[in-house]
């Protein structure tokens, strides 16, 4: 079918209508797409209040009792800036950075010295496993790890009552 | 009447809610391919049997990597339905210009498939990336200078290097995706700015490489992420704008020291000063912009051969004039749709990698996006950077979808812990009944 230049150029013309609608078709529907992806996130999230978290810092007080539970992220920063992950008002701004790692929590310094754990002071790296004490600036942190994070070494805890049902 | 209504109302058990937003954007998308393809396959004299063949192969290429494909690496579906929609744009778009390098520009799509299935991959497979940046930097640099010691010059940058029997290929946009990793990797250490050092002297090192080969668009593209990605994981404000700094005298050295500089700054402000000679290119681009009106001539239609590199750097006129500006603001959504999506992988990231490689990834695109179309509406002077997924060039296309690949795989793996956050609260729930 041979079809003129003409005709071409009408067709053309009146299909770029249908390519405006088509492309306008999937702009609608990705935003509104992405739009009730956020909800579902926002909804499966709510049911994981620890999702992302390795465990908790429990802020101790002169007793040792707990005076605070702090989410802990797998990797951040603790000090009292309000940019910190780990935030302990009155510590220095920037006391630590800290990742989990497959042996433990591998925490660094900012400043050499200032930060001990388990009473010995810090120069350039400790490793933290479930329980150490991290102190700075007057404050006592324990890092307590959930049970599903395993470190190198450790073995899951057997279920209480039998296994559980998937 | 009343059983029609309640027809109407009862929704397909087989197809839930949440498929349907995917149903409509990928029909959407594999119609236009097929109708563009089907349009074009009348356009010159005879029927175009490849063109056909076209509107066949193409939607079946975008099916296979939306669906199946996106189901087994667990990609994001809503950035690759939209990767999907923007490279079939550009493959009828280049079509409709000349038939050889649309056809070549769906092979690059094809092979852009294979790159980002590989970065989707690597980025959840490997988890060390220590060891494995160390030793492709050093590698990345000769790549990068292979260009100035035995590459050819293409408009007026030496960035190029061909390969018989294959074409060419440009080393910076694959040491783009490395850049990336390196970064991420470096700037996520602990050591502070000490510990990204590495990642800065590669940087730098590249950026040198990209000056000496006057590939500036490029260089551009590498500082900014690089100063961006230095600012996201330091938050050292007064070291970034010490970088901000630096590279605005830089800019201005470059002014004052190279005329091919001076001679873009004159362009964009006045192309009409010299509209014959350097600024026919914007002048070209500009008209034909004008000249498709809210609408566009016509798929296939219009001069826009008359815009030099139209199927490169100036895609994006030629898509204005076919299509109409409307289409080219929707098509600007598109883009939006893409950085948004991924500026919420990084920030939804389990690691400081993650985030880091994710927020590369996303502003690479994002910036290139900006660069070139800004350089095309005459908003900030005219670099030699492509479009993503638009414009001809096959390492082009290669880099854009591995730079998605890497998106997706950040993403795959924060979906695969909320998995196993899922299967943990579980368990506990179950332990303490």
């Amino acid at each position: 079918m041979v079809m003129s230049n003409q005709f071409y150029g009408v067709i053309a013309y009146a299909m770029r209508y249908w390519f405006l609608a088509l492309t306008l078709t999937a702009l609608c529907a990705l935003v509104g797409w992405m739009r009730r992806a956020a909800v579902i996130r926002r909804r499966r999230l709510a049911g994981l209040p620890d999702a992302g978290m390795i465990g908790e810092w429990a802020l101790l007080d002169a007793s040792g009792e707990t005076a605070a539970l702090l989410p802990a992220p797998a990797d951040g920063l603790i000090g009292g800036d309000r940019h910190c992950d780990v935030r302990v008002e009155g510590m220095p701004r920037f006391a630590a950075r800290y990742a989990l790692e497959k042996d433990g929590l591998h925490l660094r310094p900012f400043a050499p010295g200032k930060i001990a754990v388990d009473g010995q002071p810090v120069q350039r790296k400790a490793v933290l496993r479930h329980g150490a004490t991290l102190s700075c600036g007057g404050y006592t942190l324990q890092l307590r790890l959930f049970a599903g994070v395993l470190l190198k070494g450790e073995t899951p805890a057997p279920a209480a009552g039998g296994e559980a049902s998937c | 009447m009343a059983k029609n209504r309640n027809r109407k109302k009862r929704r397909n058990p087989a197809c839930p809610r949440r498929k349907q937003p995917l149903r409509a954007v990928l029909a959407a998308s594999l119609l236009f391919q097929a109708s563009a393809c089907l349009l074009l396959a009348f356009k010159g004299e005879g029927i175009d049997w490849t063109a056909v063949a076209l509107a066949f192969s193409l939607p079946a290429l975008s099916w296979f990597f939306a669906k199946p494909l996106c189901r087994m690496l667990r990609a994001d579906p809503l950035l690759v339905t939209v990767t999907d929609f923007l490279c079939g744009l550009g493959t009828v778009l280049l079509y409709a210009l000349s038939p050889a390098t649309g056809l070549k520009h769906a092979v690059h799509f094809a092979l852009g498939v294979a790159a980002f299935s590989l970065c989707a991959l690597a980025v959840r497979r490997i988890k060390r990336w220590g060891v494995l940046c160390a030793a492709a930097m050093p590698v990345c640099a000769a790549l990068l200078l292979l260009p100035v010691a035995i590459g050819h010059e293409i408009n007026g940058a030496k960035n190029w290097i061909g390969i018989p029997g294959f074409g060419s290929f440009q080393p910076s946009e694959l040491v783009k995706i490395m850049l990336a990793f390196a970064l991420a990797q470096y700037f996520s250490t602990l050591r502070g700015v000490k510990g990204m050092i590495p990642g800065l002297a590669f940087a730098a090192v590249c950026l040198g490489v990209l000056m000496l080969q006057k590939d500036l668009g490029t260089a551009l593209l590498y500082y900014l992420v690089t100063l961006l990605l230095f600012w996201a994981a330091s938050s050292n404000v007064p070291l970034t704008l010490a970088g901000l700094a630096g590279g605005a005298g830089a800019a201005v050295l470059g002014y004052k020291l190279f005329a091919h500089v001076r001679t873009r700054v004159a362009i964009w402000r006045n192309p009409w000063s010299d509209a014959l000679g350097k600024g026919y290119q914007i002048v070209q681009a500009l008209t034909a912009i004008a000249s498709g009106g809210l609408f566009g001539v016509g798929l296939g239609m219009g001069e826009s051969r008359v815009i030099p590199a139209y199927s490169t750097d100036f895609i994006f006129a030629v898509l204005c004039e076919q299509m109409g500006l409307v289409t080219g603001v929707l098509v600007l959504g598109l883009y939006a749709i893409v950085i948004i999506r991924g500026a919420g992988i990084s920030l939804r990231a389990r690691s400081r990698f993650a985030a880091l490689l994710a927020m590369a990834a996303t502003a690479f695109l994002g910036l290139q996006t900006f660069v070139i179309i800004g350089g095309v509406i005459k908003l900030i002077p005219l670099t030699g950077v492509t479009l993503p997924f638009l414009s001809a060039g096959g390492t082009s296309m290669i880099s854009c979808m591995g730079l998605v690949g890497i998106l997706c795989g950040v993403n795959a793996a924060t979906e695969d812990g909320h998995d196993a956050d899922e299967q943990m609260t579980a368990q506990s729930a179950e332990e303490n009944r």
